[in-house]
């Protein structure tokens, strides 16, 4: 029995005291505050960009050269990291090896690795005086400080992603799948391109855009192991670099180019994870 | 032509234990409580699971015998599954989940289809053949994967919780098509439900389970007469208590 069914008339039941509590009023000013953190910085760069110029600065042949070498590596990287980084996720996936938690935190560990401890690391191994670097000049193959080296760089740090993704989704695919295309014939290869990879389709291209906004972006890596090499080895990220030393405007030209390709992937990236 | 099946598997610490023989043509249901071990053994027979001890015989034909280690993979076995959930492919239209089978197994791509289309036909449903499975309503998918299953013309037939996805109504005549087909069925089938009412409804034969150990075999009437443990009598008992009007 409540307080109002019980209360005499012409006395009011106490209120319950009960309620919802205020406390959590206090993390809207807080999520106000991480938006302006994240806008502000674009707004700036939007606001300081100078559009007039904007025709004059993208035919500089510099800028014409880092956008080229940033679509050639960022690209490359994918494709690397797709034909090397599926197989990894699979295996991950699939079977149950000793030292497979080792194996799957090595890795990743490029996620949290800062890109340029990757980039020493790179040229300790495959550089001319690396562990691997004998190796390599008697083969020809020269990677430190060439636009092959960019190439891997960017592979490495971009290359995770697209492994964690592919493997989570390969964990989670309902096995009775792949079951079914057994009893029906079908030999692993087959299974695993008729059922699997079209079932993890959204997962891969998720995976293909992030591991592409990475290698997009990649700066440390790419400088410490390729250097900055116009035409060579100087990405978008390096040129804006380049230029905020010496040419304001076109560092933020530079800098909103990114800022758009990013957008873009942002854009392309959602629709791929609703389907 | 029949099954000989003597099958030990351990997963994760839980032994099952069952052997049974079936002549062919017959419906077995495989019955008991979730955890019983029933999709294992449906799995141990398709291949799925190896075995740890014991051996299965298939139409006269070492499907498996661990002894010397003879292990026939699930694509060699001639074992056709329906599996729980349907197992469609999401990506391929209803036409293609049924042709699926004779291309895996080498046939050209419209032979293939020509083939899947009269199988359609058979279960009354050439006329959703370009719909992807998630535009299916159950009953209509378990048609298809039926299909899928019996294209390849399977010598034996495993079927895995028929009709737990299913809606009342769409059961109702699920268990009439699934009851047809299995009469027109020329091998040996194997029902996993954990419903007494289907497998009466559509089995010859009850092998009952608990606990990874077969309790009780003999048809529906042997096994409703004398039912050999609490749990089976409860599920009999809960069974007539549905039939009153």
């Amino acid at each position: 029995m409540s307080d109002a069914s019980t209360a005499g008339p012409g006395r009011d039941p106490r209120p319950d005291p009960r309620g919802e509590g205020w406390g959590h009023y206090l993390l809207f000013p807080l999520a106000l505050l991480g938006l302006v953190l994240f806008v502000v910085p674009l707004l700036g760069l939007i606001s300081r960009a100078p559009v007039a110029e904007l025709g004059a600065l993208l035919t500089r042949p510099a800028v014409l050269e880092a956008l080229r070498l940033s679509l050639v590596v960022s690209l490359a990287a994918v494709l690397l990291a797709l034909v090397i980084g599926f197989p990894c996720a699979w295996v991950l996936a699939r079977y149950r090896f000793p030292g497979r938690a080792l194996v799957r935190a090595l890795l990743t560990l490029p996620m949290v690795l800062p890109p340029v401890v990757a980039g020493v690391a790179l040229l300790a191994a495959l550089g001319r005086r690396g562990l691997l670097g004998p190796l390599l000049e008697r083969l020809g193959i020269e990677l430190a400080f060439s636009t092959g080296g960019a190439i891997l760089a960017a592979t490495f740090v971009a290359a995770p992603f697209l492994i964690l993704s592919c493997e989570a989704a390969l964990e989670n695919l309902d096995h009775r799948l792949e079951d079914a295309a057994a009893t029906l014939g079908a030999t692993r290869l087959r299974i695993l391109w008729t059922v699997t990879l079209p079932a993890i389709r959204p997962s891969i291209l998720a995976g293909l855009a992030l591991c592409w906004a990475r290698a997009l972006g990649e700066f440390g890596a790419t400088i410490t192991f390729a250097g900055n090499f116009q035409g060579r080895t100087q990405t978008m990220p390096l040129a804006v670099y380049e230029a905020l030393q010496s040419d304001h405007d076109g560092a933020l030209v530079l800098s909103l180019i990114l800022l758009g390709v990013s957008l873009a992937i942002l854009i392309a990236l959602r629709g791929s994870l609703r389907r | 032509m029949s099954l000989r099946a003597d099958i030990h598997v351990r997963l994760g610490g839980f032994d099952l234990d069952v052997a049974f023989s079936a002549p062919t043509g017959e419906v077995l249901a495989l019955v008991g409580p979730n955890g019983a071990g029933k999709s294992t053994v449906l799995g141990a027979i398709a291949g799925l699971h190896p075995l740890r001890r014991g051996e299965i015989v298939l139409d006269g034909r070492l499907l498996e015998r661990v002894a010397t280690r003879v292990r026939l993979p699930p694509q060699a076995r001639d074992v056709g599954v329906l599996f729980q959930g349907l197992a469609l492919f999401e990506h391929l239209s209803a036409l293609d989940n049924v042709a699926y089978g004779p291309r895996a197994r080498g046939l050209d791509k419209r032979s293939a289809r020509a083939r899947a289309r009269t199988w359609l036909e058979r279960f009354a449903i050439a006329e959703l053949a370009d719909r992807r499975p998630a535009q299916l309503s159950g009953g209509q998918a378990q048609r298809v994967a039926l299909a899928r299953a019996l294209i390849v013309e399977p010598r034996m037939l495993l079927l895995d919780e028929p009709f737990v996805a299913l809606d009342a109504f769409s059961k109702l005549e699920a268990r009439e098509v699934l009851r047809e087909t299995l009469r027109a069925f020329s091998g040996v089938s194997l029902v996993v439900t954990h419903e007494l009412a289907d497998a009466l409804a559509l089995a010859d034969r009850l092998l009952v389970i608990e606990g990874g150990k077969l309790i009780q075999e003999g048809s529906p009437a042997e096994v409703m007469a004398a039912p050999a443990s609490a749990h089976l009598e409860l599920m009999l008992s809960e069974q007539r208590a549905d039939r009153k009007p």
